[in-house]
């Protein structure tokens, strides 16, 4: 376990090194962070022309996390274009653990994207959060993201062999958290077995929960669906190991894991 | 002219290549499922054509803010913009044939959404 | 014993795609192989012939189709995770790298999969960036490195986890010949503290220089395995005649062939005898001097594999 932990940091800070030569604070904050409230924005326009303008800001602020703890899936391709895919199955550590904190850094950047769209949006579109209450939103957002990083994790397991598709997963992948797990509409809009379907993935229930939350629903509310939201993220995680598992061994297999690049 | 129409060909031929281009043609459904989805619930049926229409010119805008820059930007990537910039051909008509066929490529969402419609 | 590789056999499908429906190639065809612990044992072989396949094989990154490989008494599919924590991996090339992050960074980063603590991590790191010469540059990103210096860097993340055996798979492919000759030094130094190396190579000077025994592979099956000299004395068949001189040889009988450059000629004969009979026509005739010599690898090599396998 300590070993597992600290592969985890190392790579978590492999990772913040590859960020940070990639982003200073200033081109992500004018380039990505500037992007996604945008996109918040957009989608809370919208909601006032319909007239529901908290439920679409709330939903977007937190969905747009999602983007990047879905970023996670890219990293496959990059382990084989530096070579390191071959070196890294060879290496006596869990492969799922290494690669979980290559993208960890995406995560702490999608929170702190989806913090500050609820630091800043709600006042611009006249939405209040009840106080003390909105100092949980952090701690709820925290556990979608890691919900929604298990998701990543697990289309990551599949894509390390097609890395042609990443992209498409990508975006498929976090649009459909978008689209079905109640970020503009109630998740009751939808058709039964969708629904059923939706209470399986991430970001519903946190949704949910966090809902609630603001609307001082009653606390038991909030902390059932938290649970809940976490359970569905362990079973992704347990899913991700699975995976990437099969992924590796395929890989052994067939011989897709080159030497070099 | 010839500059112009070589620039289209490289650029149709790179996205061929690398299916991830045509990715803003796959998010188009998505984002009009979730407008329609928007609407429909609100009970607003007089809203529906914007709600068709918008993801189309989402993906229109997408589609050529994206791909234009990355034109540019991955022709940087692969170093071959400072030998094309001193290449004796105008190169400016071949970047802006790859644009435009870029652009062009961006006007599939329009019958996308309308097919959707 | 380093390695024991018994009757492995490996076949790929050609062709791309979730199942490949091309023809069956056959990379690795019955291959049996032992090295004791402590050797420097060197792969040689034409290109296709199955070199880079037995080091993944032996590196638990790709599977066997038949037959059995163990590293240190482990077997390569049924104990992969202890052959992966005492071997190391060393390819050619600039590869297998972040180039995003400092020398330093991706060591301590491998130290920490290779199961090293932050400390034992910190301090084989400076330790290993010393023994390679990158100290100045140990905190730039790999980046900037020259290709040399990239591939010292690649040697360093090779010993991280203090292998007992390592592969290198074609290492000297693109160094320089300076960057060459360390690296020669540094397998010696490696084999003195009693590593086990397996190295392929298409350099025979390299191989004849380095290796305690070499091996020669041709499509996936082992054609002899000797010390480099032992090879040369088992194609005795070949002799060669070193001289200085004008004297024409290509008429005397045994002789195989004749290359002249600058007044100096090698003759290549079929045997000792035939040898004899050349130096004795060479001192009848006027020579400044002359010598026999064994063939080195590189004819040895031409001889049982063919100029094939010189085409890199
Ligand atoms: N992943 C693979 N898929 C299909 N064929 C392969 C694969 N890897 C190796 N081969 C084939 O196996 C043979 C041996 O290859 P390799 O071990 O790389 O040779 P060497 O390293 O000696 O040049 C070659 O014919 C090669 O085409
Ligand atoms: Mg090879």
């Amino acid at each position: 376990m300590r070993d597992q932990l600290r592969v985890l940091k190392h790579s978590a800070i492999a990772s913040w090194a590859e960020f940070t030569a990639f982003y200073t604070w200033k081109t992500w904050t004018f380039t990505w962070l500037s992007r996604l409230l945008i996109q918040v924005c957009f989608y809370a326009l919208i909601g006032r022309m319909i007239g529901s303008v908290d439920y679409l800001l709330v939903g977007n602020a937190v969905a747009i996390m999602a983007i990047d703890a879905c970023v996670v899936i890219l990293l496959a391709i990059g382990e084989r274009r530096s070579g390191t895919l071959s070196l890294m199955v060879a290496a006596p550590s869990t492969h799922l653990t290494i690669y979980l904190g290559r993208g960890l850094i995406h995560l702490v950047s999608g929170v702190v994207a989806s913090v500050t769209a609820f630091l800043v949006l709600p006042p611009l579109f006249g939405v209040h959060l009840p106080w003390p209450q909105a100092l949980l939103v952090p701690v709820l957002i925290t556990a979608v993201g890691l919900s929604c990083y298990c998701y990543g994790a697990c289309v990551a397991s599949f894509v390390l062999g097609f890395p042609a598709a990443r992209w498409l997963a990508l975006n498929i992948s976090y649009l459909t958290l978008m689209t079905f797990c109640g970020v503009n509409v109630p998740t009751d809009f939808w058709p039964d077995w969708v629904r059923r379907v939706v209470s399986f993935l991430p970001m519903t229930h946190g949704l949910t929960a966090m809902r609630a939350l603001i609307a001082n629903g009653p606390a038991s509310t909030v902390v059932t669906q938290v649970v809940l939201e976490l359970l569905v993220g362990a079973a992704w995680f347990a899913l991700a190991a699975v995976g990437f598992n099969r992924m590796v061994r395929r890989g052994r297999r067939d011989g897709s894991i080159e030497f070099g690049a | 002219m010839r500059a112009f129409l070589a620039g289209v060909r490289i650029q149709f031929w790179l996205i061929r290549r690398q299916p991830d281009d045509l990715l803003t043609l796959c998010t188009i459904p998505f984002t009009a499922v979730i407008m329609l989805s928007v609407v429909i619930h609100a009970i607003r049926p007089d809203l529906v054509t914007n709600a068709l229409l918008a993801p189309a010119l989402i993906g229109l805008w997408g589609f050529s803010i994206g791909l234009a820059g990355e034109v540019i930007e991955s022709e940087r990537w692969v170093g071959t913009l400072n030998p094309s910039l001193a290449a004796p051909t105008e190169m400016h008509s071949v970047y802006f044939g790859r644009i435009m066929a870029v652009m062009g490529l961006g006007v599939i969402p329009l019958g996308e959404t309308w097919l959707l419609g | 014993m380093g390695v024991r590789v018994i009757d492995l056999t490996r076949s790929f499908r050609k062709g791309k795609g979730w199942r490949p429906k091309g023809p069956e190639v056959t990379a690795l065809d019955g291959l049996t192989l032992e090295i004791p612990d402590g050797e420097v044992h060197g792969l040689l072989g034409p290109n296709g012939a199955g070199k880079t396949t037995l080091c993944k094989i032996l590196s638990t990154i790709l599977l066997p189709s038949s037959g059995t490989a163990e590293v240190l008494g482990y077997d390569v599919v049924a104990d992969a995770h202890e052959v992966r924590r005492r071997i190391g991996i060393v390819f050619g090339g600039e590869h297998g790298l972040y180039w995003k992050l400092s020398a330093r960074q991706n060591l301590r980063y491998w130290a920490a999969l290779y199961k090293l603590t932050d400390a034992e991590g910190d301090h084989r790191a400076s330790e290993l960036l010393a023994r390679l010469g990158l100290t100045a540059k140990a905190d730039d990103l790999v980046e900037t490195f020259s290709r040399g210096m990239k591939q010292r860097l690649h040697l360093a993340r090779g010993l991280i986890g203090d292998p007992k055996l390592i592969l290198f798979d074609e290492p000297t492919i693109g160094m320089d010949p300076v960057a060459a000759h360390d690296f020669r030094r540094l397998i010696g130094e490696l084999r003195e503290e009693g590593r086990t190396i397996l190295i392929t190579t298409h350099d025979m000077d390299e191989a004849e220089e380095v290796c305690d025994r070499v091996t020669l592979i041709d499509k996936g099956r082992v054609i002899a395995t000797e010390s480099p000299r032992g090879l040369a004395q088992m194609s005795s068949l070949h002799r060669w005649v070193e001289a200085e001189t004008t004297a024409d040889v290509t008429h005397l009988p045994g002789v195989v062939a004749v290359e002249s450059r600058a007044g100096f000629v090698r003759i290549k004969t079929d045997g000792d005898a035939s040898a004899r009979r050349v130096i004795d026509f060479l001192l009848d005739n006027g020579v400044r001097s002359v010598r026999a010599v064994p063939p080195t690898l590189e004819d040895v090599y031409l001889d049982l594999i063919g100029a094939r396998g010189m085409e890199v």
